[in-house]
């Protein structure tokens, strides 16, 4: 299936080629995304990730054909 | 206010083109203050005053038709606490202190240090070493006398948070701590105050405006007693152009919200990726 993605601030270095219908398995979580992405492992637990227009928090979260995935990371600078 | 005042005010009034090349009475900063000065009556109270009588301060002059004589009363009779005066404080400070909000609460502990000079507007070479908040309130002061301002040069923390922050009628989170940021959160929740927090990190920046009531930082950070000290700001710092522009955005939801025009950032957060030029505003329901 294909999900598109769009990632923002220093996470665009990891959006794909293809981020407007990108391939994951049937069934993969958000998780698996973020793998397949080679987002680091020490960045993501400050992942703000959106789905279809809202907050999502649990990685574990399966994703559908054509979901719209958005991610950035919280960032704290004042 | 005796109706002799009144009168000491309309003397003084002269005509001038406003934005809309109508023609309306205006007052100048000198001349109020001289009324000031003369009858013992804070400033602030005269422009009000003008302001009432159809006779706006000159000095506000370039924000009417957008905002009325009546909104510009309700931004002087209103009161802002902003917290952390560095990269965004300093700058919502400088927008609030031009609009005209009458009172404003600064906090900040630290001093100026070189590493601030690329993006904290009111820190110079002239200031290093200098508390910002004694810095800010001279600049507020520069900028407009007759203003009120309440400085604490203090840490905030939950045990003095609700005294530093009391009377505020919003809170404004420009804070570089994201435990203090919950903490502020908590305060503003209790003390039924609508909250606007940013942040900033390199090119990039989201800003919420969070009423009681509504989702709260928790969305952004995870759970508070999980929550990091800081972000990727400690790893990419911030340019000023991103620190200027979130917190002149702030300024905004700040002036809309006392104001009660126009529609705050609520229920979502503004994300800004200036590389990008991408800014969006993301619901936190599907």
């Amino acid at each position: 299936m294909h999900v598109s993605v769009k990632l923002y601030s220093i996470l665009v270095k990891y959006m794909p080629d293809n981020a407007a219908s990108y391939p994951i398995p049937e069934g993969a979580s958000l998780s698996h995304l973020i793998r397949a992405l080679d987002i680091p492992e020490k960045i993501h637990k400050g992942l703000v990730v959106f789905v279809n227009g809202g907050i999502v928090k649990d990685l574990n979260t399966k994703l559908a054909e054509r979901d719209e995935v958005k991610m950035f990371i919280a960032i704290g600078g004042g | 206010m005796p109706p002799d005042l009144d009168e000491k005010i309309r003397r003084l009034a002269r005509v001038t083109v406003c934005p809309d090349a109508t023609r309306c009475p205006v007052v100048s900063i000198n001349d109020l203050g001289r009324i000031a000065a003369e009858v013992g009556t804070p400033g602030k109270d005269l422009a009000v005053r003008a302001l009432h009588l159809g006779i706006v301060p000159e000095r506000y002059i370039r924000n009417m038709n957008t905002l009325s004589p009546a909104d510009q009363v309700r931004l002087l009779t209103s009161h802002a606490a902003v917290i952390g005066l560095g990269g965004l404080g300093g700058t919502v400070t400088e927008v609030l202190a031009r609009a005209g909000v009458g009172t404003l609460t600064l906090i900040d502990h630290d001093s100026f240090e070189e590493h601030n000079l690329n993006r904290q507007i009111v820190s110079s070479e002239a200031n290093l070493g200098e508390s910002k908040v004694d810095v800010a309130m001279r600049r507020v002061h520069e900028i407009d006398h007759f203003l009120d301002v309440h400085a604490y040069g203090e840490y905030l923390t939950a045990d003095n948070a609700h005294v530093l922050v009391q009377g505020a009628d919003v809170i404004v989170d420009c804070l570089d701590s994201i435990p203090t940021r919950f903490v502020l959160q908590r305060i503003a929740e209790k003390a039924d105050r609508p909250f606007v927090s940013a942040a900033v990190a390199g090119m990039s920046a989201h800003v919420m405006t969070i009423f009681p009531g509504d989702p709260g930082l928790e969305v952004l950070y995870g759970d508070p007693l999980d929550a990091p000290e800081k972000g990727i700001e400690t790893m990419i710092g911030t340019m000023p152009q991103t620190a200027i522009m979130t917190a002149a955005i702030e300024g905004s939801e700040v002036i809309k919200i006392l104001l009660n025009k126009g529609k705050p950032l609520r229920g979502g957060v503004l994300m800004i990726d200036l590389q990008e030029n991408s800014f969006e505003l993301m619901r936190f329901g599907r």
